[in-house]
């Protein structure tokens, strides 16, 4: 039967967080289970549109053709200075009720921060 | 008859201009909770990511999303009718 990971990810492209969780989400999704990650913090920058290919992990976007649903905090993008358009296409700016969600949808929850 | 939605009188009124995500959300949903079904609340919000979220996340609980509109400032006029 079909689990669901969900990741919280509030680490730059360059962690190693950002790997490891990457790597895992990978993992779920190739067993033919369900992936949600949401990027908070620094981890927005993961999915930023002008993000430079020579970058730790750069795979969110092959995720999330493997079918890894992305969202991630529209608040602490606004902080950064980033708006809704400055993201890659398919990931959903949300808030806090969106995590929470995510949290109670999951049959396992991760936090890198 | 329906109303259009610029005839809908607000049952109540809910300012958090000046408050930002995820407050915006919970005042919302804590006021909707005081309310009847039914009832209107409009909204008041002068933050970007909230004026994108709070509709979302209260059409995802169920309440209806009468209009969203935007003034000078700016400032985002909300009217949700509570489900």
């Amino acid at each position: 039967m079909a689990k669901k990971l969900g990741i919280l990810l509030n680490t730059s492209p360059e962690h190693q967080n950002t790997y490891t969780a990457c790597k895992l989400l990978e993992a779920f999704l190739d067993g033919g289970h369900e992936a949600e990650l949401f990027l908070m913090n620094d981890g927005i920058y993961n999915v930023l549109q002008n993000n430079s290919p020579y970058r730790l992990f750069g795979g969110v976007e092959d995720l999330m053709e493997k079918g890894l649903k992305v969202s991630l905090c529209l608040t602490t993008g606004d902080i950064r200075g980033f708006g809704e358009s400055a993201f890659i296409r398919g990931v959903e700016c949300r808030s806090q009720d969106h995590l929470a969600d995510i949290v109670a949808s999951s049959d396992y929850f991760l936090h890198f921060g | 008859m329906t109303d259009s939605v610029a005839d809908v009188a607000a049952d109540q009124q809910l300012d958090i201009r000046g408050v930002t995500c995820p407050i915006t959300f919970v005042k919302s949903k804590l006021k909707l909770e005081t309310m009847a079904s039914g009832q209107v609340l409009r909204i008041l919000i002068d933050y970007r990511p909230s004026a994108v979220n709070v509709p979302r996340s209260l059409a995802n609980e169920g309440h209806a999303i009468l209009s969203l509109t935007e003034e000078p400032g700016p400032v985002w006029t909300l009217v949700v009718r509570k489900g």
